[in-house]
């Protein structure tokens, strides 16, 4: 499986370099700061959209999950780097990686930024089909980039997805077992215009 | 020319160009994590990048804001008092915040003096602008070399949230005091609460009649929402022993 995993980086990075167009907009995309910041913009957006009060509930309910799954998506790649110390492509296969990227100090094993990527992106998804699959896709093209800038093996990126995946399904249960918590919360905010 | 940070240990590494580059000095009595391998000290970095960020997180969740308000018809918030010059100009903020910190360090001296931004690294940098050419790698900078670390980002975006919050209601206020034809008193209790009544009134007016309401109802409220929650929640099988819903 690492060897296939490493195939498929190498494969992918291979194009590295040979388009500037194209390393520079992968760089932009896989970047620390643009992709995350408008994720999280996305899902602070769907706070306001809902057209009437339930959708705006069902969205205020999804906008939580997501606050809730960013965080415990942070609390699984930290306790998963843990476990699983992989080593970054450009430190293991020095010369064969082209890298756009910055050196990153931390593990490789799962991506935690695409973690969280996936987490909000899924967690939308249950409160509206239309921005949880746009979100989906701004989440898959910034795990590609990483991949392609050399930041990531693809392994990582699917095991930071998963990862985001999975939180979101502990943080629905979690909210449906805590019923009626967030509602009576929503109601409060709503106390003070805030919901 | 090659330059080295005053107080650094080790080999500098790194040109500087002379037209773009420029070495801050250290700053006396604060402690500097600058090392062999960055022409700048880390605080000031930081710095740098933590405003640009600021910006970033504030033109694109004003945006998303906007646009999530206009499609959810809640006036009180809105910058403009038309829906669709709101949904544009929503839309010009985002791209704004992206375009602004892409761009910035074309203007602004950082960590991405022109020359010294090379692929794949953040090491071996100085201080000044960035070429054209560079924009793309200039903001890649790893935490240790005066990037934003997780905890940063999880700091900042919801106070910057909050500020463009705060910026909506402000505005959004005014806009409907002074800019529109159809407002509806607080005192009105036909009116629905929450966000409901941003549709006709500023967030101030929404937030006076909304607290009246859930003074109203909150009683009524709590024991129907328990109702709806299944048999198997916790918080329904906890309080349903003690109150019948």
């Amino acid at each position: 499986m690492f060897e296939f995993d490493r195939w498929l980086l190498l494969r992918i990075n291979s194009i590295a370099g040979d388009v500037p167009l194209l390393d520079h907009f992968a760089r932009l995309v896989a970047s620390d700061y643009l992709m995350l910041a408008l994720i999280t913009s996305c899902v602070f957006g769907v706070w306001f959209a809902g057209r009437d009060s339930a959708e705006r509930i069902r969205l205020q309910l999804a906008a939580l999950i997501a606050m809730a799954s960013i965080g415990l998506s942070n609390a699984a790649v930290w306790i998963a780097s843990l476990v699983f110390e992989r080593m970054r492509p450009y430190e293991e296969l020095d010369g064969a990686v082209a890298l756009l990227f910055y050196r990153s100090t931390d593990p490789s094993f799962p991506s935690n930024p695409i973690a969280v990527a996936f987490a909000a992106s899924s967690a939308i998804w249950i409160g509206g089909r239309r921005m949880g699959i746009a979100l989906t896709c701004l989440s898959s093209l910034y795990a590609l980039a990483r991949v392609y800038v050399g930041a990531n093996y693809p392994g990582d990126v699917v095991g930071g997805a998963l990862i985001g995946l999975l939180v979101t399904g502990v943080a629905y249960t979690l909210f449906a077992f805590g019923r009626p918590i967030a509602e009576v919360a929503l109601r409060l905010m709503r106390g003070i215009a805030g919901a | 020319m090659l330059a080295c940070l005053e107080g650094t240990s080790g080999t500098c590494t790194g040109v500087l160009p002379s037209d773009t580059g420029r070495i801050i000095p250290a700053v006396q009595g604060v402690p500097s994590r600058s090392n062999a391998s960055v022409g700048y000290e880390f605080e000031v970095a930081q710095g740098v990048m933590t405003r640009h960020y600021l910006l970033l997180v504030f033109l694109l969740s004003l945006g998303a804001l906007q646009f999530g308000a206009s499609l959810g018809g809640l006036r009180g918030l809105w910058l403009l008092p038309h829906k669709r010059w709101n949904m544009v100009l929503a839309v010009a903020l985002g791209i704004a915040g992206i375009a602004m910190f892409i761009l910035l360090p074309i203007w602004t001296s950082g960590p991405w003096s022109s020359g010294t931004v090379v692929d794949g690294t953040s090491e071996g940098r100085y201080w000044g602008r960035a070429s054209f050419e560079e924009l793309s790698r200039a903001r890649n900078l790893n935490d240790i070399h005066g990037g934003l670390n997780g905890g940063d980002y999880g700091a900042w975006f919801p106070l910057t949230a909050l500020v463009a919050v705060g910026f909506s209601v402000v505005v959004g206020a005014i806009n409907l005091r002074f800019g529109s034809k159809s407002r509806l008193e607080a005192e009105d209790s036909s009116v629905p609460d929450g966000f409901d009544a941003l549709a006709s009134m500023d967030w101030f007016s929404a937030t006076r009649h909304s607290w009246r309401a859930l003074r109203r109802t909150i009683g009524p409220d709590l024991r129907s929402l328990l109702r709806k929650a299944p048999g198997w929640a916790i918080p329904k099988l906890i309080v349903g022993r003690w109150i019948d819903v």
